[in-house]
């Protein structure tokens, strides 16, 4: 038995081969339609049709085939990424699109902010002006504990402070066990608390 | 809700964020993305990558949505759709696919659809004729023919208990009507080769296939001459 590989497969297609074509629609339709669905739902506060499902999909098989399979050409199974992957980043990226011309001023974002109230975590002396101004000083003053950080912790904090990615999210993300994405999480917040500490923040927390 | 300590730490994160630089105009595209998330990037393209994640909102985005989602639910595609699909990309012009579309029962072959002529009795006959006689269930094998360009294909298809099948292709010159010679017949599916057969004498048998959707390519030198598209379901 012999296997086709992602990119051979690709070219075949490319090169207007209709039987790897319609293999190629029957392999991957079913995970474009479902990544536009799970897309839609989870991203947009509205609920869309199954028409625009339906639009979708055909937009982004439009995308694939025209200009003689421009785009799909662009893909080169660069060291041996998957071709369903990359056709999951497509729809991702093609949906997202979609939705933010739907919402040209709307943050994707919007609703995940924190609700954080400075005086939850320092002192509340907000009735003084200067002296939330010096609060925020002193924050910033320990940022440099951030930077510290290496790129990996950094960007680990990125996805679960900025993105809000729960710690099962994480696992898939930054494809590590739960037990390693919990240990990280642990080890970071040891350093930045001995960090914090160093720069005469007390912490009685 | 994250304790208090976690708290300060992303509000200081975040002011920390604020004072970083906007990355420049370079953007990962979706295979970079995508190999990322597969962990198939050498270290340090991956890493400049996540550096540039970490600052750039609309590639990160595409980075965590699959993360989020997991395993998307499995939807079904309507079938109109997949047809659409399909016909993006249109035959070469010389009609060269020979389209079967059968369900196998335990004691005969019921015939859904063909794009080729089927064989009843000493005769050779498209779909809707044979639909026009209310036909449509063949009793051990059917038998069914298409002329391409040059060459022409012949099928048959027997039912084995009605959970596999044997499969004969023949391919004739069409001029000439002699066994063609030089083929190369191999059966697919989902892209796979399962069996493949240098035909000298025109002819290759394909034993105890199963149900499913298959293809046939037919080449001569590398260069496909015609296809068959394969589905036999239950």
């Amino acid at each position: 038995m012999q296997f086709m590989d992602d990119l051979e497969f690709v070219q075949k297609c490319t090169k207007g081969d209709k039987l790897a074509w319609d293999e190629f629609v029957e392999r991957y339709s079913r995970l474009i339609y479902s990544y536009i669905h799970s897309v839609l739902k989870i991203r947009s506060q509205n609920s869309h049709s199954s028409e625009t499902v339906d639009d979708l999909f055909q937009e982004i098989f439009v995308l694939l085939t025209k200009d003689n399979f421009s785009k799909l050409k662009t893909f080169k199974a660069k060291n041996g990424c998957s071709l369903s992957s990359w056709l999951r980043q497509v729809t991702t990226n093609f949906t997202i699109d979609y939705l933010r011309c739907l919402k040209p001023t709307v943050s994707l974002e919007e609703g995940a902010e924190e609700n954080l109230i400075l005086k939850d975590i320092v002192p509340d002396n907000s009735d003084i002006p200067s002296q939330a101004a010096i609060e925020e000083e002193r924050l910033f003053h320990l940022s440099d504990c951030i930077q510290k950080l290496d790129d990996d912790d950094r960007f680990f904090l990125e996805l679960f402070i900025n993105k809000g990615l729960s710690l099962e999210q994480l696992k898939r993300a930054l494809r590590i066990s739960r037990g390693a994405v919990d240990m990280r999480r642990a080890r970071i917040v040891e350093r930045l608390k001995h960090c914090f500490k160093s720069k005469g923040f007390a912490l009685d927390f | 809700m994250p304790d208090k300590l976690e708290q300060l730490i992303s509000r200081v994160y975040k002011i920390w964020k604020s004072k970083q630089p906007v990355p420049g105009d370079y953007h990962p595209d979706e295979e970079d993305i995508s190999c990322l998330l597969e962990g198939k990037l050498p270290y340090v393209e991956a890493e400049r990558i996540k550096l540039h994640l970490a600052g750039c909102d609309k590639c990160a985005e595409l980075f965590i949505l699959p993360s989020i989602l997991g395993d998307a639910e499995e939807k079904d595609v309507p079938q109109g759709l997949l047809a659409k699909a399909k016909d993006l990309v249109q035959n070469a012009g010389d009609n060269s696919i020979l389209e079967i579309i059968l369900k196998l029962r335990e004691n005969f072959l019921q015939l859904v659809n063909t794009t080729g002529d089927i064989l009843v009795g000493r005769e050779f006959v498209p779909t809707p004729v044979l639909r026009s006689r209310n036909i449509g269930d063949f009793k051990d094998e059917i038998f069914i023919l298409k002329d391409f360009r040059n060459v022409r294909v012949e099928v048959k298809i027997g039912s084995k208990n009605g959970r596999s099948f044997i499969l004969s292709v023949g391919v004739k010159e069409k001029s000439t009507q002699k066994p063609a010679r030089g083929l190369r017949i191999t059966l697919l599916k989902e892209g796979i080769e399962l069996e493949s057969y240098q035909a000298e004498s025109g002819k290759a048998l394909f034993e105890n296939v199963l149900l499913g959707k298959y293809s046939v390519v037919i080449a001569r030198a590398e260069e496909k001459i015609a296809g068959i598209s394969l589905d036999i379901g239950e």
